[in-house]
């Protein structure tokens, strides 16, 4: 009878092991070659390479720790005096970073007005027509981070913005209930995921218009 | 591995980020970016879910580094903050919607056919093999094998983390050796396939 995988594991890694366990492996071609893939594994593992975040990734997190008075966080989180202005700064300048990031990624000029905001905006270039499921699912999340990431909305708003935001909130919600039923076939889901990408693509111009407007 | 083990900040430099400096916070951020992200995908597999841990984890070490004290401790407090989102993602029904889009119980035919997909030209070699391997896992089993043989948790450790026993945690990192036994074993066969000159 071999040694059992737990059994070798627990001799690769200098465990106890009950008595016979050490003295068959020892005499035994099959676990010890077993014994020694299993410490080669780990070898293998501990040699992965170290993976690199996008580069965009410290500039989000500015962003994200910024304290907003409209964000329900704020009450909780009480830095110590120094790092609100500095967060605040920084924020500023990543939010910057990204902008021109996007702008550049996009290819499109940033809205400057609020009006038709939805119907005048052009399509983005890079569409999601085709696109496979898991990169719609990636695409929605990058765009609820970077719409996470943005400043609250200025005290003041046109009607007709605020209007736009709620019926793209509310699009994005209904999708999202439909996602989560249970019954939904892959090409209804990858439908729904393209649908999410598109309204949040449209929530993040209407956002973008609402900040310039703003200025 | 991931690089927490190279991740050993100046205790001057953990003080300066505590006190609000934000360039010492990204200095702080070089150190630990990169194996918080690597963590993270070795785990759950997604970039974009990657993204969000790492992003998660930096605000947390901004805002809660005020607490922290002993900055030879700092890579270690910064891994079980990454280690505890990552689990709970895997708890989180998005992951379980996500990974549903595969099906997890025919991962060998999965990597097979990865595998034959691939382009045939260049070898892989056994590292990109060992990592599509590790990622055809079931989460949790990836999870415990990453954890105990790359991270260095101890099985104890494990299954606090996960709430689980240890021998919960032994018989998951048995059965993560399996898988990769099985599946590296699939994916030498496809290789071998591909290799053979075609007489068509």
């Amino acid at each position: 009878m071999h040694a059992t995988t737990e059994q070798l594991l627990s001799l690769r890694d200098g465990e106890p092991v009950p008595a016979g366990v050490a003295a068959h492996v020892d005499g035994c071609a099959h676990c010890a070659r077993e014994l020694v893939r299993l410490g080669q594994a780990r070898d293998g593992l501990r040699r992965l390479p170290r993976l690199e975040p996008p580069p965009s990734a410290w500039q989000e997190v500015l962003l994200r720790a910024a304290p907003s008075p409209a964000s329900p966080a704020a009450g909780r989180y009480r830095p110590r005096p120094a790092v609100p202005a500095a967060l605040a700064a920084s924020a500023v300048l990543a939010l910057a970073l990204l902008l021109a990031t996007g702008e550049r990624e996009t290819g499109a000029p940033l809205p400057g007005t609020t009006t038709d905001l939805v119907a005048s905006t052009p399509a983005p270039a890079s569409s999601v027509n085709g696109a496979a499921m898991p990169e719609l699912v990636e695409r929605s999340r990058r765009l609820e981070s970077a719409l996470r990431a943005m400043p609250a909305a200025p005290r003041v708003t046109r009607t007709g913005t605020a209007l736009a935001v709620a019926e793209l909130q509310d699009g994005i919600f209904e999708i999202d209930s439909r996602l989560s039923a249970r019954d939904i076939g892959p090409e209804h889901e990858q439908a729904l995921w393209r649908q999410r990408v598109d309204l949040m693509d449209a929530l993040m111009q209407v956002r973008y218009a609402e900040l310039a407007d703003a200025r | 591995m991931s690089g927490f083990a190279d991740c050993k900040p100046e205790a001057d430099l953990v003080e300066r980020a505590r006190r609000g400096d934000m360039r010492a916070h990204e200095t702080l951020y070089a150190a630990y970016g990169g194996p918080v992200y690597t963590l993270a995908m070795r785990l759950l597999g997604e970039p974009a879910q990657a993204d969000e841990i790492l992003q998660e984890t930096c605000v947390e070490v901004i805002r809660h580094l005020d607490d922290f004290r002993d900055a030879a401790a700092f890579a270690g407090w910064v891994k079980r903050i990454a280690t505890n989102k990552c689990l709970a993602q895997l708890r989180g029904t998005w992951h379980r919607r996500v990974r549903s889009l595969g099906d997890e119980s025919d991962a060998e035919a999965a990597l097979a056919t990865a595998a034959g997909e691939a382009d045939p030209g260049p070898e892989i070699d056994d590292g990109e093999r060992l990592a599509r391997a590790l990622s055809f896992l079931p989460p949790t089993a990836r999870a415990v094998v990453w954890l105990y043989d790359v991270e260095g948790y101890s099985h104890r450790e494990i299954a606090e983390l996960m709430g689980k026993s240890v021998s919960f945690s032994k018989s998951q990192l048995a059965r993560a050796h399996q898988r990769l036994r099985d599946l590296l074993a699939t994916d030498e066969e496809v290789h071998s396939c591909m290799r053979q000159p075609s007489n068509f």
